[in-house]
């Protein structure tokens, strides 16, 4: 997959746990770190929504595309 | 799931008769092998059309190996369908469906259903054109019977092949339903 998710380093800069942020948006630890190691085959738009609304950032600063 | 309950006892059934009709075959054949060299009277098996029994030609050893390869080959393909379906069988749950075990079960449904039918078939054949040869008749018709009857559809070569190409159609089907549920169950 040529899409990678930046999830990690959006959480650092807001000082969060993962486990804060599964919490907050309503998925479980696992489906988290399902989407953190890059195994996901696709995000709803609401997981992505309640992701960007409690990390207070864009899609663009989660997802990420590089060529492989 | 009461169907499927019918199902796997009906397979475990039919599953247990033939594993007993293999079994004797092959203690049938030692013993033909080792003390009689002689269609025992007692055997009378139909394969299609061609009757094996003491009384028809086969009385010879060579002719008498030849019908016990070509059984054993039809029915370990017939044996090995029944074995794979009712793996399937007793693999399919609720909650563990469209598995890669599955598909896989399916597809040698589909190859041993296929494979029996035309090793049935083309030895039918062989064997009316070894018979004629060596019986010295040259002349005399060879023919292999295809059964277009309305009642007797089951009985069709061509739709048992159907049948079988049906499972390889159902294990690709069962390949694509495998991707899409763990696309499904990957989607965060």
């Amino acid at each position: 997959m040529s899409i990678y998710i930046n999830l990690d380093k959006v959480l650092e800069d807001r000082d969060m746990k993962s486990h804060e942020l599964a919490e907050k948006i309503g998925i479980t630890r696992a489906n988290l770190s399902i989407l953190k190691t890059g195994k996901a085959k696709a995000v709803r738009f609401s997981t992505l929504e309640a992701i960007c609304e409690v990390l207070d950032c864009q899609p663009g600063d989660i997802l990420e595309y590089k060529a492989d | 799931m009461r169907v499927l309950q019918i199902l796997k006892t009906l397979i475990n059934f039919l599953f247990i008769i033939y594993t007993l009709v293999y079994i004797s075959m092959i203690f049938l054949c030692i013993y033909f092998l080792c003390f009689e060299h002689e269609i025992p009277s007692f055997l009378n098996i139909k394969i299609n059309n061609l009757r094996i029994s003491h009384t028809s030609e086969i009385t010879e050893t060579g002719k008498a190996i030849s019908f016990f390869i070509t059984y054993f080959i039809v029915l370990s393909l017939t044996l090995g369908s029944l074995f794979f379906l009712r793996k399937f069988v007793h693999d399919i749950k609720p909650r563990n469906i469209f598995t890669k075990k599955q598909t896989h079960y399916l597809k040698r449904i589909g190859q041993c259903i296929v494979g029996a039918t035309l090793a049935k078939f083309i030895f039918t054949i062989l064997w009316r054109l070894y018979f004629n040869i060596t019986n010295g008749d040259l002349s005399a018709e060879v023919y292999a019977e295809l059964g277009f009857g309305a009642t007797d559809l089951f009985g069709n070569e061509f739709f048992i092949i159907c049948i079988g190409l049906f499972f390889l159609f159902l294990a690709k089907l069962f390949s694509i339903a495998q991707r899409q549920k763990e696309e499904n169950e990957l989607t965060i």
